[in-house]
């Protein structure tokens, strides 16, 4: 017991110090920052891209691929996560959509009822605000799909303890089949932007189609690209996480 | 105002790791998300705000609690 306590001392010590080892001469040396590429992207950023919010314009206009590549990593871990998930024993199968019966559930509370009732709806359309103005407000695909997510693990926590609420019950059908295919619906989508040339032709399909409709799209076609890919980024983020909860959460009726 | 916030992130993060309780350590995690959250918020970051807000404090508690509800709640080392 004791012998372990002191590994662990000195192992959090050897960390501590390697971190320093790393941080110091970046905080402590006097060579001036770097400025070129920050200066570049704060003049020519809105010019290159259209977006507004800055950091959408170098996440998904300057280093979309990073971005995609991202998605991967996360596609992965996900895809593991859930392996592990459902194969556990007592787990429910992929096949199976929605889940326990609507009784009131042992963890039926006045607390569970508002989340899940009043509450999730609201989560949900933030999610959705937060997923679509990624190019002008803080936010952006990655940070809707969590707050999306969030809004359906809600939903699945009233679910289990029956206290959905006044919500009608095909809102509350995101059973992990669904999830999974809205999943892979988005994945491919981003894959589809992800082409050579693929963003500038969405660009101007949204600039012909606003121009035979009469209407001057000013500004929308130039970030159209960045808009469709936080859409499909914030539902396959979404939908994943919420995949990897909600069976979570689906394992545990017993 | 970012000091004080930085000693309870710094509190918080000792807590966590010491409590025996493994619930409260995870609440504790929690807290301290929560004040990055508003650290980077008031280093004027709110794209990195929001993800460490949804991610920090919501999704990684959930999991770490579905997880300490499936195995044990005490830290027996």
């Amino acid at each position: 017991m004791r012998r372990g306590k002191l590994l662990s001392a000195a192992t959090g010590l050897a960390a501590a110090s390697l971190a320093l080892a790393v941080l110091a001469p970046v905080v402590m040396s006097d060579v001036d920052w770097p400025t070129a590429a920050r200066d570049t992207i704060a003049a020519d950023g809105y010019a290159a891209t259209g977006a507004t919010n800055l950091v959408s314009a170098i996440y998904l206009g300057y280093r979309a691929f990073d971005t995609l590549g991202e998605t991967i990593v996360l596609l992965v871990a996900l895809a593991g996560s859930v392996a592990l998930v459902a194969s556990t024993p007592g787990r429910p199968d992929l096949d199976r959509d929605g889940g326990p019966a609507d009784s009131r559930g042992p963890g039926h509370t006045d607390i569970i009822n508002v989340i899940a009732g009043k509450l999730a709806p609201i989560v949900l359309l933030f999610g959705t605000y937060v997923m679509l103005y990624g190019h002008t407000s803080p936010g952006g695909g990655f940070q809707g799909g969590v707050v999306l997510a969030s809004g359906v693990i809600f939903i699945a926590i009233g679910r289990r303890a029956g206290g959905i609420g006044r919500i009608s019950p095909s809102i509350t059908a995101f059973g992990p089949r669904t999830l999974s295919v809205i999943e892979a619906i988005a994945f491919a989508t981003v894959l589809a932007l992800s082409f050579p040339g693929s963003g500038a032709a969405l660009a101007g399909l949204i600039e012909a189609t606003g121009a035979s409709a009469g209407v001057a799209a000013k500004g929308v076609a130039a970030v159209g690209p960045i808009i469709a890919l936080n859409i499909g980024i914030g539902l396959k983020v979404g939908s994943g996480v919420a995949l990897l909860c909600v069976m979570m959460l689906g394992g545990d009726q017993e | 105002m970012i000091e004080a916030i930085l000693a309870i992130v710094v509190a918080a993060s000792i807590y966590a790791i010491l409590a025996r309780d493994l619930l409260h350590g995870v609440i504790a995690l929690s807290v301290t998300s929560v004040l990055s959250a508003s650290i980077f918020f008031l280093a004027s970051a709110p794209d990195v705000a929001i993800t460490e807000a949804a991610v920090g404090a919501g999704l990684s508690t959930i999991i770490f609690v579905w997880a300490i509800r499936n195995t044990e709640r005490t830290d027996r080392s």
